[in-house]
């Protein structure tokens, strides 16, 4: 029992809303690598940059290894 | 007595849907204005609009009630939508996006019909015959749940309430085509998100939080915190909650949802859409079953458990809020029926009339011909409704269904299987429909009451998949697959404009 409910409830709750919420993390981060300027990217993500823009494969190539910030050149 | 509240609430939700229908007019004079709304629609749209015709007042009032009867088990039915709406726009909705705007196509048989170069237009004829029957059926479900809904939230009377809903759905759809129809859905599925996000939390904390909540559903029966239910795991058990999860195959394949992804302007949007798409489906499922749970403990002896939602609002709200309320069960009614009504409309106008009869025939004289058998179709329905066809839910599965399973096994197949042949394609077209009409009157009371999506659905694809390896291979699909495919990108890659 876990808060009043068997775990199986939550289990079955939990691989119900994981597809939602798993997407909704995955095409944000596609969404912002397509957003974020090319000449940042040595060519590697982008919109055709030849690599893998993000996604299922671990995430775009952004040089430094930190998010994009807004305020970049 | 009816509240001026209520009533003024209404008033402005229905005059807001003419003005929609006033404003989408602008696009309908041609058939593909008036039946995809030009392919310009944003993310937004197309989201809401997908979720909110998928989910009719079965959602509100019957998944609530499912909710209230069965507890955690109706959770099988969330599990089994969020994975078909997310598998939809992951992995058909590019891909069809691509192949539609190659074709020029604005109908599911526009597409297959180019797709297996189908010159004696048989998808056309099977298609729209299989639409237009479904569509009645549906129609007239939904029609007759809007009387109900009039009725008891207004008290306006059953028939009252059917001309009410039916004569708003008919201005805006007929003048403004599936741009009213998409934008219109877009206030609405907003409404219905609201709704289902708001209601559950305010009846769990009316029962006094979650431990009252859970403690209450233990008090009324053990088995609604199982996900098993009282069937636990046996036969009975598993075909019930197979069944529950095979609801979600519609949403890979029925034509409804399919002309979403056609309309679309292009492949962000749809990829934009995606995630929104998915999470507004979690919270319109897991909003309805855990409303439908609260409900359970504060109203536990309701003779007709699908009065759970209009009980709960019209106690635990203001009357601005139980105005809301209908007007949000009107919206699930109304999104649905309208998208139906263009549908059937296409079928008729854009798939037999201009491709088979009438090609010459001008833009304008199409678009108008298409409002006037919008209107038919609507009227069909009604006389339906009226003539008592009050089992709604019965026929929102059996029409749900036999769309589904005509058309998702071979759209699946179409768009991943370069083999596919068009005898295929027939053959499983046909095959998936009339297995689910036989498992209904036949087989289904034998088996546990297994949902007819799944022998549906699993038969269409069957025969397609053997009817398709005994006959040619299609020459130059395989090119045509490979080229829509790189064009398309992953599921998950910034896509390439093609």
């Amino acid at each position: 029992m876990i808060g009043g409910l068997p775990w199986t409830a939550w289990v079955l709750l939990a691989a119900a809303v994981a597809p939602g919420v798993g997407l909704a993390v995955v095409s944000y981060r596609v969404h912002r690598a397509d957003h974020r300027p090319l000449d940042r990217c040595d060519g590697s993500g982008g919109v055709e940059g030849g690599g893998e823009p993000g996604g299922l494969s671990g995430g775009p190539a952004q040089p430094g290894g930190g998010p994009f910030q807004p305020g970049d050149p | 007595m009816i509240s001026t509240t209520i009533l003024a609430v209404l008033g402005v939700y229905l005059l807001v849907l003419l003005v929609i229908g006033v404003w989408g007019g602008r696009e309908s004079h041609d058939v593909a204005g008036y039946y995809v709304a030009g392919k310009k629609l944003p993310s937004w749209v197309i989201a809401f609009s997908s979720n909110s015709t998928g989910e009719s007042a079965w959602l509100l009032l019957g998944l609530t009630g499912m909710g209230y009867a069965v507890g955690v088990h109706a959770l099988w039915i969330v599990l089994g939508e969020v994975l078909g709406v997310a598998a939809a726009w992951i992995w058909v909705a590019r891909p069809f996006k691509a192949y539609t705007d190659r074709y020029r196509s604005i109908t599911v048989p526009d597409y297959l019909e180019e797709r297996f170069h189908d010159r004696a237009h048989v998808f056309r004829i099977m298609g729209a015959v299989i639409v237009l029957s479904m569509v009645a059926a549906y129609t007239a479900a939904q029609l007759t749940a809007t009387g109900k809904a009039f009725d008891s939230f207004l008290g306006t009377g059953y028939r009252a309430g059917v001309f009410i809903g039916l004569a708003v759905i008919l201005f805006y759809t007929s003048v403004g085509g599936f741009k009213a129809v998409a934008y219109s859905d877009l206030l609405q599925g907003v409404l219905m998100f609201g709704c289902l996000f708001t209601l559950p939390i305010v009846a769990i904390l009316a029962v006094g939080g979650w431990e009252p909540f859970v403690d209450g559903l233990r008090a009324a029966d053990p088995d609604l915190l199982l996900p098993g239910g009282g069937l636990g795991f046996t036969p009975a058990g598993v075909a019930s909650a197979a069944g529950f999860v095979g609801i979600g195959l519609a949403f890979l394949g029925s034509p409804q949802l399919l002309t979403r992804f056609m309309a679309a302007r292009d492949q962000r949007e749809i990829l934009n859409a995606a995630p929104i798409a998915v999470l507004c489906i979690v919270v319109f499922d897991v909003g309805a079953v855990f409303a439908g749970m609260a409900g359970r403990v504060l109203f536990p002896r309701l003779d007709d458990p699908e009065t759970i939602l209009p009980l709960l609002s019209s106690q635990l709200f203001p009357a601005l809020f139980t105005g809301i309320f209908l007007i949000v069960v009107l919206a699930a009614i109304m999104s649905t029926v309208d998208s139906l009504l263009i549908l059937a409309s296409s079928s008729v106008v854009r798939d037999v009339v201009q491709k088979i009869f009438r090609p010459e025939a001008s833009q304008r004289r199409l678009s108008l011909l298409g409002k006037i058998v919008t209107v038919i179709i609507g009227t069909v329905g009604l006389a339906l409704a009226l003539g008592e066809v009050r089992l709604i839910f019965w026929f929102v599965l059996f029409a749900w269904s036999g769309l589904a399973c005509a058309f998702t096994p071979v759209v699946l197949c179409s768009l991943f299987w370069a083999r596919t042949t068009r005898a295929g394609a027939i053959a499983g077209m046909a095959g998936g429909f009339l297995i689910t009409m036989v498992w209904v009157v036949w087989f289904k009371a034998g088996f546990h009451d297994l949902y007819e999506m799944l022998p549906g659905f699993f038969g269409g694809l069957l025969i397609t998949v053997v009817v398709s390896l005994a006959t040619r291979p299609p020459p130059g699909a395989e090119d045509e697959m490979r080229s829509v495919r790189e064009g398309v990108g992953g599921p998950f890659r910034s896509p390439k404009e093609v």
